[in-house]
Protein backbone atom coordinates (compact mmCIF):
# COMPACT_ATOMS: atom_id res chain seq x y z
CA UNK A 1 0.00 0.00 0.00
CA UNK A 2 1.45 3.29 -1.06
CA UNK A 3 -0.12 5.46 1.61
CA UNK A 4 0.84 3.20 4.50
CA UNK A 5 3.82 5.31 5.47
CA UNK A 6 1.78 8.50 5.35
CA UNK A 7 -0.79 7.47 7.87
CA UNK A 8 1.42 5.34 10.07
CA UNK A 9 2.17 8.15 12.49
CA UNK A 10 -1.52 9.00 12.76
CA UNK A 11 -2.78 5.49 13.44
CA UNK A 12 -3.14 5.93 17.18
CA UNK A 13 -4.93 9.24 16.64
CA UNK A 14 -7.35 7.55 14.24
CA UNK A 15 -8.03 4.83 16.80
CA UNK A 16 -8.61 7.35 19.60
CA UNK A 17 -10.90 9.40 17.39
CA UNK A 18 -13.03 6.38 16.46
CA UNK A 19 -13.32 5.30 20.07
CA UNK A 20 -14.19 8.84 21.15
CA UNK A 21 -17.08 8.82 18.71
CA UNK A 22 -18.42 5.40 19.39
CA UNK A 23 -18.53 3.49 22.60
CA UNK A 24 -16.34 0.42 22.54
CA UNK A 25 -14.90 -1.35 19.53
CA UNK A 26 -13.00 -4.51 18.72
CA UNK A 27 -9.99 -4.78 16.44
CA UNK A 28 -11.66 -6.06 13.32
CA UNK A 29 -14.46 -3.52 13.67
CA UNK A 30 -11.90 -0.70 13.65
CA UNK A 31 -10.30 -1.88 10.41
CA UNK A 32 -13.71 -2.19 8.77
CA UNK A 33 -14.92 1.17 9.99
CA UNK A 34 -11.86 2.98 8.65
CA UNK A 35 -12.20 1.17 5.35
CA UNK A 36 -15.84 2.19 5.10
CA UNK A 37 -15.32 5.80 6.16
CA UNK A 38 -12.55 6.32 3.63
CA UNK A 39 -14.27 4.30 0.86
CA UNK A 40 -11.47 1.78 0.98
CA UNK A 41 -8.79 4.41 0.47
CA UNK A 42 -7.27 3.77 3.87
CA UNK A 43 -6.70 0.18 4.88
CA UNK A 44 -5.31 -0.38 8.33
CA UNK A 45 -3.10 -3.42 8.25
CA UNK A 46 -3.60 -6.08 10.88
CA UNK A 47 0.09 -6.09 11.69
CA UNK A 48 -0.07 -2.40 12.59
CA UNK A 49 -3.46 -2.20 14.28
CA UNK A 50 -2.95 -4.60 17.16
CA UNK A 51 0.47 -3.30 18.19
CA UNK A 52 -1.01 0.22 18.19
CA UNK A 53 -3.96 -0.90 20.31
CA UNK A 54 -1.67 -2.70 22.74
CA UNK A 55 0.55 0.31 23.07
CA UNK A 56 -2.38 2.60 23.82
CA UNK A 57 -3.60 0.09 26.38
CA UNK A 58 -0.19 -0.07 28.08
CA UNK A 59 -0.10 3.73 28.16
CA UNK A 60 -3.34 3.68 30.11
CA UNK A 61 -5.36 5.35 27.34
CA UNK A 62 -7.53 2.32 26.63
CA UNK A 63 -9.35 -0.11 28.81
CA UNK A 64 -10.40 -3.61 27.78
CA UNK A 65 -13.59 -5.55 28.10
CA UNK A 66 -14.18 -9.11 26.99
CA UNK A 67 -17.49 -10.59 25.90
CA UNK A 68 -18.49 -13.95 24.63
CA UNK A 69 -19.91 -13.48 21.14
CA UNK A 70 -21.14 -16.46 19.12
CA UNK A 71 -18.75 -19.15 20.25
CA UNK A 72 -15.67 -17.07 20.81
CA UNK A 73 -14.28 -14.37 23.05
CA UNK A 74 -14.19 -10.82 21.78
CA UNK A 75 -11.97 -8.15 23.20
CA UNK A 76 -13.38 -4.64 23.17
CA UNK A 77 -11.41 -1.46 23.64
CA UNK A 78 -12.76 1.74 25.12
CA UNK A 79 -11.25 5.04 26.15
CA UNK A 80 -10.19 5.65 29.71
CA UNK A 81 -10.53 9.11 31.20
CA UNK A 82 -6.92 9.77 30.32
CA UNK A 83 -7.61 8.45 26.83
CA UNK A 84 -10.52 10.85 26.33
CA UNK A 85 -8.31 13.82 27.20
CA UNK A 86 -5.50 12.52 25.04
CA UNK A 87 -7.81 12.02 22.06
CA UNK A 88 -8.67 15.74 22.13
CA UNK A 89 -4.99 16.73 22.24
CA UNK A 90 -3.99 14.28 19.56
CA UNK A 91 -6.76 15.39 17.23
CA UNK A 92 -5.81 19.04 17.62
CA UNK A 93 -2.22 18.03 16.90
CA UNK A 94 -3.24 16.15 13.78
CA UNK A 95 -5.36 19.04 12.55
CA UNK A 96 -2.46 21.42 12.96
CA UNK A 97 -0.26 18.98 11.08
CA UNK A 98 -2.76 18.73 8.23
CA UNK A 99 -2.86 22.54 7.99
CA UNK A 100 0.92 22.70 7.90
CA UNK A 101 1.14 20.13 5.15
CA UNK A 102 -1.57 21.95 3.26
CA UNK A 103 0.56 25.08 3.48
CA UNK A 104 3.37 23.23 1.78
CA UNK A 105 1.35 21.33 -0.79
CA UNK A 106 -0.97 24.16 -1.59
CA UNK A 107 0.70 27.43 -0.61
CA UNK A 108 -1.51 30.50 -0.47
CA UNK A 109 -0.20 33.24 -2.72
CA UNK A 110 1.46 35.86 -0.57
CA UNK A 111 0.36 39.46 -0.83
CA UNK A 112 3.72 41.14 -0.54
CA UNK B 1 -25.30 -15.68 7.72
CA UNK B 2 -22.74 -18.47 7.93
CA UNK B 3 -20.74 -18.43 11.15
CA UNK B 4 -17.46 -19.98 12.20
CA UNK B 5 -18.32 -23.03 14.31
CA UNK B 6 -16.78 -24.34 17.51
CA UNK B 7 -14.43 -26.81 15.77
CA UNK B 8 -13.23 -24.09 13.46
CA UNK B 9 -12.56 -21.80 16.43
CA UNK B 10 -10.46 -24.58 17.94
CA UNK B 11 -8.65 -24.89 14.63
CA UNK B 12 -7.95 -21.12 14.70
CA UNK B 13 -6.45 -21.42 18.18
CA UNK B 14 -4.32 -24.29 16.93
CA UNK B 15 -3.30 -22.22 13.92
CA UNK B 16 -2.09 -19.32 16.10
CA UNK B 17 -0.11 -21.78 18.25
CA UNK B 18 1.46 -23.25 15.12
CA UNK B 19 2.53 -19.74 14.21
CA UNK B 20 4.37 -19.16 17.47
CA UNK B 21 1.73 -17.40 19.50
CA UNK B 22 1.94 -19.12 22.87
CA UNK B 23 -0.03 -16.62 24.92
CA UNK B 24 -3.72 -17.24 25.27
CA UNK B 25 -4.61 -13.55 25.46
CA UNK B 26 -2.90 -12.81 22.16
CA UNK B 27 -4.33 -15.98 20.60
CA UNK B 28 -7.86 -15.01 21.59
CA UNK B 29 -7.66 -11.61 19.96
CA UNK B 30 -6.22 -13.07 16.76
CA UNK B 31 -8.80 -15.87 16.66
CA UNK B 32 -11.66 -13.37 16.83
CA UNK B 33 -10.02 -11.28 14.13
CA UNK B 34 -9.53 -14.22 11.79
CA UNK B 35 -13.04 -15.50 12.45
CA UNK B 36 -14.54 -12.10 11.66
CA UNK B 37 -12.59 -11.86 8.44
CA UNK B 38 -13.61 -15.37 7.34
CA UNK B 39 -17.26 -14.65 8.10
CA UNK B 40 -17.06 -11.56 5.98
CA UNK B 41 -15.79 -13.57 3.02
CA UNK B 42 -18.65 -15.99 3.58
CA UNK B 43 -21.12 -13.15 3.42
CA UNK B 44 -20.16 -12.70 -0.23
CA UNK B 45 -19.87 -16.37 -0.98
CA UNK B 46 -20.72 -18.94 1.71
CA UNK B 47 -19.20 -21.80 -0.26
CA UNK B 48 -15.61 -20.66 0.12
CA UNK B 49 -13.31 -23.08 1.91
CA UNK B 50 -12.44 -22.29 5.55
CA UNK B 51 -8.77 -23.27 5.30
CA UNK B 52 -8.23 -21.33 2.09
CA UNK B 53 -9.74 -18.21 3.61
CA UNK B 54 -7.64 -18.63 6.73
CA UNK B 55 -4.45 -18.71 4.68
CA UNK B 56 -5.61 -15.72 2.67
CA UNK B 57 -6.28 -13.70 5.80
CA UNK B 58 -3.05 -14.79 7.47
CA UNK B 59 -1.07 -13.45 4.51
CA UNK B 60 -2.32 -9.97 5.36
CA UNK B 61 -0.22 -10.06 8.51
CA UNK B 62 2.91 -9.87 6.36
CA UNK B 63 6.04 -12.01 6.09
CA UNK B 64 6.57 -12.21 9.84
CA UNK B 65 3.04 -13.41 10.45
CA UNK B 66 1.89 -12.93 14.01
CA UNK B 67 5.40 -12.45 15.32
CA UNK B 68 5.27 -8.69 15.24
CA UNK B 69 1.96 -8.62 17.05
CA UNK B 70 3.40 -10.86 19.78
CA UNK B 71 6.60 -8.87 20.04
CA UNK B 72 4.83 -5.53 20.31
CA UNK B 73 2.45 -7.02 22.83
CA UNK B 74 5.42 -8.14 24.90
CA UNK B 75 6.90 -4.65 24.78
CA UNK B 76 3.60 -3.14 25.81
CA UNK B 77 3.27 -5.54 28.74
CA UNK B 78 6.84 -4.93 29.89
CA UNK B 79 6.11 -1.21 29.81
CA UNK B 80 2.98 -1.78 31.84
CA UNK B 81 4.99 -3.83 34.32
CA UNK B 82 7.65 -1.15 34.76
CA UNK B 83 4.92 1.40 35.36
CA UNK B 84 3.65 -0.78 38.21
CA UNK B 85 7.16 -0.99 39.62
CA UNK B 86 7.48 2.79 39.40
CA UNK B 87 4.23 3.26 41.29
CA UNK B 88 5.50 1.00 44.06
CA UNK B 89 8.84 2.80 44.16
CA UNK B 90 6.98 6.09 44.57
CA UNK B 91 5.28 4.63 47.65
CA UNK B 92 8.70 4.08 49.19
CA UNK B 93 9.51 7.76 48.71
CA UNK B 94 6.37 8.90 50.51
CA UNK B 95 5.20 8.54 54.08
CA UNK B 96 4.86 6.09 55.71
CA UNK B 97 7.05 3.75 53.65
CA UNK B 98 9.78 6.35 53.20
CA UNK B 99 10.78 5.51 56.77
CA UNK B 100 11.72 2.01 55.57
CA UNK B 101 13.84 3.55 52.79
CA UNK B 102 15.59 5.88 55.23
CA UNK B 103 16.30 3.12 57.74
CA UNK B 104 17.55 0.85 54.97
CA UNK B 105 19.87 3.54 53.60
CA UNK B 106 21.15 4.16 57.08
CA UNK B 107 21.86 0.45 57.62
CA UNK B 108 23.70 0.29 54.29
CA UNK B 109 25.70 3.38 55.19
CA UNK B 110 26.47 1.97 58.62
CA UNK B 111 27.80 -1.26 57.10
CA UNK B 112 29.84 0.52 54.42
CA UNK B 113 31.35 3.07 56.80
CA UNK B 114 31.97 0.91 59.86
CA UNK B 115 33.27 -2.35 58.54
CA UNK B 116 36.44 -2.85 56.57
CA UNK B 117 34.70 -5.27 54.29
CA UNK B 118 31.35 -3.49 54.45
CA UNK B 119 31.09 -2.78 50.76
CA UNK B 120 32.07 -6.33 49.89
CA UNK B 121 29.48 -7.74 52.24
CA UNK B 122 26.75 -5.64 50.68
CA UNK B 123 27.85 -6.21 47.09
CA UNK B 124 28.08 -9.97 47.50
CA UNK B 125 24.86 -10.06 49.52
CA UNK B 126 22.92 -8.29 46.79
CA UNK B 127 24.39 -10.53 44.08
CA UNK B 128 23.32 -13.60 46.05
CA UNK B 129 19.83 -12.16 46.43
CA UNK B 130 19.59 -11.37 42.71
CA UNK B 131 20.73 -14.86 41.75
CA UNK B 132 18.32 -16.47 44.20
CA UNK B 133 15.50 -14.41 42.70
CA UNK B 134 16.50 -15.41 39.19
CA UNK B 135 16.44 -19.08 40.17
CA UNK B 136 13.19 -18.66 42.03
CA UNK B 137 11.47 -17.02 39.06
CA UNK B 138 12.98 -19.57 36.68
CA UNK B 139 11.59 -22.35 38.85
CA UNK B 140 8.14 -20.77 38.95
CA UNK B 141 8.17 -20.16 35.21
CA UNK B 142 9.04 -23.79 34.52
CA UNK B 143 6.25 -24.93 36.79
CA UNK B 144 3.79 -22.63 35.02
CA UNK B 145 4.86 -23.82 31.56
CA UNK B 146 4.51 -27.41 32.66
CA UNK B 147 0.93 -26.77 33.73
CA UNK B 148 0.27 -25.00 30.44
CA UNK B 149 1.72 -27.92 28.50
CA UNK B 150 -0.43 -30.43 30.31
CA UNK B 151 -3.47 -28.38 29.36
CA UNK B 152 -4.44 -27.44 32.92
CA UNK B 153 -3.69 -23.79 32.54
CA UNK B 154 -3.64 -21.05 29.95
CA UNK B 155 -0.56 -18.91 29.57
CA UNK B 156 -1.15 -15.19 29.79
CA UNK B 157 1.56 -12.84 28.67
CA UNK B 158 1.35 -10.52 31.65
CA UNK B 159 1.54 -13.46 34.02
CA UNK B 160 4.82 -14.49 32.43
CA UNK B 161 6.08 -10.91 32.63
CA UNK B 162 5.26 -10.79 36.34
CA UNK B 163 7.01 -14.10 36.96
CA UNK B 164 10.16 -13.10 35.14
CA UNK B 165 10.08 -9.58 36.58
CA UNK B 166 10.08 -8.19 33.03
CA UNK B 167 13.86 -8.52 32.89
CA UNK B 168 14.30 -6.23 35.88
CA UNK B 169 16.62 -8.66 37.63
CA UNK B 170 19.16 -8.26 34.84
CA UNK B 171 18.86 -4.51 35.14
CA UNK B 172 19.86 -4.82 38.80
CA UNK B 173 23.32 -5.95 37.74
CA UNK B 174 23.75 -2.67 35.92
CA UNK B 175 25.32 -0.71 38.82
CA UNK B 176 27.94 -3.43 39.07
CA UNK B 177 29.08 -2.71 35.53
CA UNK B 178 28.85 1.05 35.75
CA UNK B 179 30.52 1.47 39.11
CA UNK B 180 32.93 -1.34 38.40
CA UNK B 181 32.58 -2.71 41.90
CA UNK B 182 35.38 -5.14 41.22
CA UNK B 183 37.83 -2.28 41.59
CA UNK B 184 36.05 -0.99 44.66
CA UNK B 185 36.95 -4.19 46.42
CA UNK B 186 40.68 -3.51 46.45
CA UNK B 187 40.32 -0.07 47.94
CA UNK B 188 37.24 -0.53 50.03
CA UNK B 189 38.88 1.05 53.08
CA UNK B 190 39.49 4.32 51.32
CA UNK B 191 36.11 5.28 49.88
CA UNK B 192 35.33 8.92 50.47
CA UNK B 193 32.33 9.93 52.53
CA UNK B 194 30.44 10.99 49.40
CA UNK B 195 31.25 7.62 47.85
CA UNK B 196 29.94 5.83 50.93
CA UNK B 197 26.70 7.81 50.86
CA UNK B 198 26.30 7.16 47.14
CA UNK B 199 26.79 3.40 47.30
CA UNK B 200 24.43 3.26 50.28
CA UNK B 201 21.70 4.75 48.12
CA UNK B 202 22.51 2.42 45.24
CA UNK B 203 22.22 -0.62 47.51
CA UNK B 204 19.02 0.69 49.07
CA UNK B 205 17.53 1.03 45.59
CA UNK B 206 18.64 -2.51 44.73
CA UNK B 207 17.07 -3.95 47.87
CA UNK B 208 13.82 -2.10 47.32
CA UNK B 209 13.54 -3.10 43.65
CA UNK B 210 14.21 -6.72 44.55
CA UNK B 211 11.62 -6.62 47.30
CA UNK B 212 9.03 -5.00 45.01
CA UNK B 213 9.58 -7.35 42.08
CA UNK B 214 9.81 -10.56 44.10
CA UNK B 215 7.25 -9.93 46.85
CA UNK B 216 5.05 -6.87 46.39
CA UNK B 217 3.95 -7.22 42.75
CA UNK B 218 3.60 -11.04 42.77
CA UNK B 219 1.50 -10.61 45.91
CA UNK B 220 -0.96 -8.57 43.87
CA UNK B 221 -0.85 -10.94 40.92
CA UNK B 222 -4.46 -12.07 40.97
CA UNK B 223 -5.77 -8.53 41.17
CA UNK B 224 -3.47 -7.32 38.38
CA UNK B 225 -4.32 -10.22 36.06
CA UNK B 226 -8.04 -9.93 36.65
CA UNK B 227 -7.95 -6.30 35.63
CA UNK B 228 -5.80 -6.90 32.56
CA UNK B 229 -7.66 -10.01 31.46
CA UNK B 230 -11.40 -9.85 32.04
CA UNK B 231 -11.64 -12.98 29.88
CA UNK B 232 -10.09 -15.10 32.62
CA UNK B 233 -13.49 -15.36 34.22
CA UNK B 234 -15.22 -16.18 30.97
CA UNK B 235 -12.96 -18.85 29.59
Amino acid sequence: MSNAKLYKGSLSTIILKLLAEGDKMYGYEITQKVKKMTQGELKITEGALYPALHKLEADGLLDVEVKKVDNRLRKYYKLTEKGTKESINKLAELERFIETIQGIVNPKPSLG
Amino acid sequence: MKKVNKQQIDRLYEFTRQHYVEYYDVQTELVDHLANAIEEYWEENPDQDFEELLQKEFKKFGVFGFMEVVEKRQNAMTKKYYKMILEEVKCFLKLPKVIISIVLSWICFFIVSNFNYGLRILAVGVVILIFSSVFYSGFNLRRLKKRVKSGNKKLYLLEETLLTSGGLLTVLFFPYYVLNFGNFFDTSETISLQGQIFVSFVFTAEFLLLYISVFVIPGKKEEILKKAYPEMELS
